[in-house]
């Protein structure tokens, strides 16, 4: 016990002197310059205490005391509850005007009804008068001002577009580099995946059987559905990212759409590395047909799954939420995707919801890339490549085409993005209407 | 570079600050529109700031108050929790949460800058490489900023000696809580916003103490 108290009061110790610095930087930065700095504070020390100049003090939503630090106590001493010596001022208001105990003294309603009287005593307070003038001047403008705050906002600090491009592409990358949580556990995933399928299936491509049929249509499959699910990983540091973002949007330093912009260019080169990790391995071990049919295949469906994790990453809550929306989606894609129910199988009333997921347009080339062409089995049911593409209803498919469509489908949920991202800042910007000065 | 008022007189409790004089000299260029009537009457009128319900009387988060917000100075906004300190300071900033619905004006002059309570930063930049970067994407670089302004924040924050240390992350040891904290504030500092948010800027330090606190009485 005494090891712990001994080792809390050295931590105590360094930490008093950390908030003292940061205050001391503060004062600094405001002082005599123009500035203000404005803080919340839950308790300050009495070092901090004794570093601020000016004083809020709310309880249930109520004005307790504004003004300077050094009228307080004769407020609160006025009120017959001056700070006792050697006690923490800053505890000693804060306990006061806490009226959820049972043992306060007076309730938040006296104590801002006090605060009004002590007001309207110091006249000498001439700040106070000249904004209330200043106010009332506000009220009678003829601005929707309803239910609105209103900011005069003067222009931002920003870099030049190309720059700020720039730098969050280059901000990005190194992320994609540096944070094992974007990339780097996805690469070790998928290469593992990679093996355990060239184990399982390896030379699958030498076999004739229908059994090796089946396996070659269950793991194109798997290809297209897996693969592109694991794109949640990206999820969770999408979050994070997002609140950076926010952060730096909310003080203006750039529009959100940048972001997206260097977001999109730079998720790039991961995509491209795990679809030709997962096409080298998958391919070397199975032996199956045309490499780079199937790269590219793999790289533009991995595209599509980075975006629409970007997008999730823009609209959820908290990344949990994030995941298990992706997670339902993908499900419901690959439902609808083909291969669980054939195109003309599906409710008349559906058959367009089979042309929604992006897993449709992979999943069919993939199988046109596998069974297109003059192959041959030894199989009743397949003699033929075009008998299984016949059997799923896509021997009539052009890759090139569902190249494209894959192409698009990813710029239209990186549109999509922008427009969440530019709807979210002028909901922001409508926050904060520029007035003009009376 | 241009400067908006003359060396204001030594206030009446100075503290000794150190040598960071610098950052006030290199300040930007400042776009005033406001008359000097205006000056120092900083101010936010709340007429309210409810929860929207259905239901007829909305819980009210903030009653009617003018707070006053005055230049050149450090206002702190305290109170026990829950008594509306953040959404005081968001009604300020313009950024409530949705869900709320509030009335009511702020008079700001100026750019403001805003240090969130969570530390939102990248783990893999070392505290130089971040002001570097952050000098660039906000332009300060182009305007104002140099080098020796950037190492000047850092000096003045006490992180010089941690200016080659990564911010780190949940893969890799890097800065300590409070060192995060500092880093916040003097990214957001680098560009010299006219007014500086931080919300719970010692948060951490003071848990630490109430932590000790709560020892003593056991």
């Amino acid at each position: 016990m005494c090891h712990s108290l001994l080792l809390l009061l050295i931590l105590t110790g360094l930490d008093a002197e950390s908030a003292y610095q940061v205050m001391k930087f503060l004062a600094k930065y405001a002082e005599g310059s123009g500035r203000r700095v404005i803080i919340t504070i839950h308790q300050p020390s009495s070092f901090v205490w004794r570093m601020l100049h000016n004083i809020v003090l709310l309880s249930k939503g109520k004005l307790m005391y504004q003004g300077p630090r050094s009228k307080i106590e004769p407020f609160f001493a006025k009120n017959g509850f001056p700070c006792p010596k050697k006690f923490n001022p800053a505890d000693h208001y804060v306990s006061l005007v806490n009226d959820e105990f049972v043992l306060h003294e007076k309730s938040v309603d006296e104590w801002a009804e006090a605060f009004e009287e002590w007001q309207e005593d110091q006249t000498q307070n001439d700040d106070l008068q000249s904004a209330i003038v200043v106010s009332s001047s506000f009220q009678q403008s003829p601005s929707e001002a309803g239910t609105r705050i209103l900011t005069t906002v003067l222009p931002s600090s920003r870099g030049r577009v190309h720059v700020v491009l720039f730098e969050l592409t280059r901000r990005y990358l190194w992320n994609l580099i540096c944070n094992p949580g974007i990339l780097g556990t996805r690469v070790v995933m998928y290469s593992m995946l990679s093996l355990m399928i060239g184990i399982l299936f390896f030379d699958l491509e030498d076999s004739t059987s229908h059994a090796s049929v089946m396996s070659r249509i269950a793991l194109l499959f798997y290809s297209v559905a897996f693969f592109v699910f694991m794109s949640v990983a990206a999820l969770p540091f999408a979050v994070i990212e997002r609140g950076i973002v926010e952060k730096e949007v909310r003080n203006g330093y750039y529009h959100p759409a940048c972001f997206q912009f260097a977001q999109a260019i730079a998720s790039v080169p991961g995509t491209f590395l795990l679809a030709l990790m997962t096409t080298s391995i998958t391919l070397a071990m199975t032996d199956l047909r045309n490499f780079r049919a199937y790269f590219i295949n793999m790289f533009l469906a991995l595209n599509c799954a980075e975006a629409l994790a970007q997008l999730a990453s823009h609209m959820v809550p908290h990344f949990i939420i994030g995941i298990a929306l992706i997670a339902g989606v993908y499900g419901m894609f690959m439902l609808l995707q083909g291969f669980m129910l054939v195109p003309s199988e599906f409710p008349s009333w559906l058959k367009w919801l089979h042309y929604v997921p992006f897993h449709t347009y992979s999943w069919r080339s993939f199988m046109v890339n596998e069974f297109g062409g003059d192959v041959h089995f030894d199989s009743a049911q397949f003699p033929t490549g075009e008998a299984v593409l016949d059997q799923y209803e896509i021997s009539n498919v052009n890759q090139t085409t569902d190249m494209l469509i894959l192409l698009g489908y990813g710029l239209f949920i990186h549109f999509l993005s922008f427009a969440v991202l530019h709807l979210k800042f002028i909901r922001h910007k409508r926050n904060q209407v520029t007035i003009e000065g009376p | 570079m241009n400067r908006r008022t003359p060396p204001s007189p030594p206030p009446k409790t100075r503290v000794n600050l150190g040598d960071i004089e610098a950052h006030e000299q290199t300040k930007g260029p400042i776009n005033l529109t406001e008359s000097t009537v205006m000056k120092g009457t900083a101010f936010a009128q709340v007429d309210y700031v409810e929860v929207q319900t259905n239901k007829e009387e909305n819980p009210v988060l903030l009653h009617p108050m003018t707070v006053l917000f005055p230049e050149s100075k450090v206002t702190a906004i305290m109170g026990p929790s829950g008594s509306g300190k953040s959404t005081l300071l968001n009604f300020v900033t313009g950024t409530l949460e949705s869900g709320l619905t509030a009335k009511g004006m702020v008079k700001l002059s100026g750019r403001m800058g805003f240090v969130p309570q969570d530390d939102r930063l990248h783990g893999f930049y070392t505290c130089r490489s971040y002001v570097e970067h952050y000098s660039r994407l906000t332009g300060a670089k182009d305007n104002f900023a140099n080098a020796k302004h950037s190492m000047d924040l850092l000096v003045g924050l006490g992180m010089d000696s941690h200016s080659d240390t990564i911010v780190g992350d949940m893969f890799r040891k890097g800065l300590s809580g409070g060192q995060k904290r500092r880093l916040s504030i003097a990214l957001e500092a680098l560009s010299s916003p006219e007014t500086l948010f931080l919300d719970e800027p010692t948060s951490g330090k003071i848990l630490f103490l109430s932590r000790s606190r709560n020892l003593f009485m056991i």
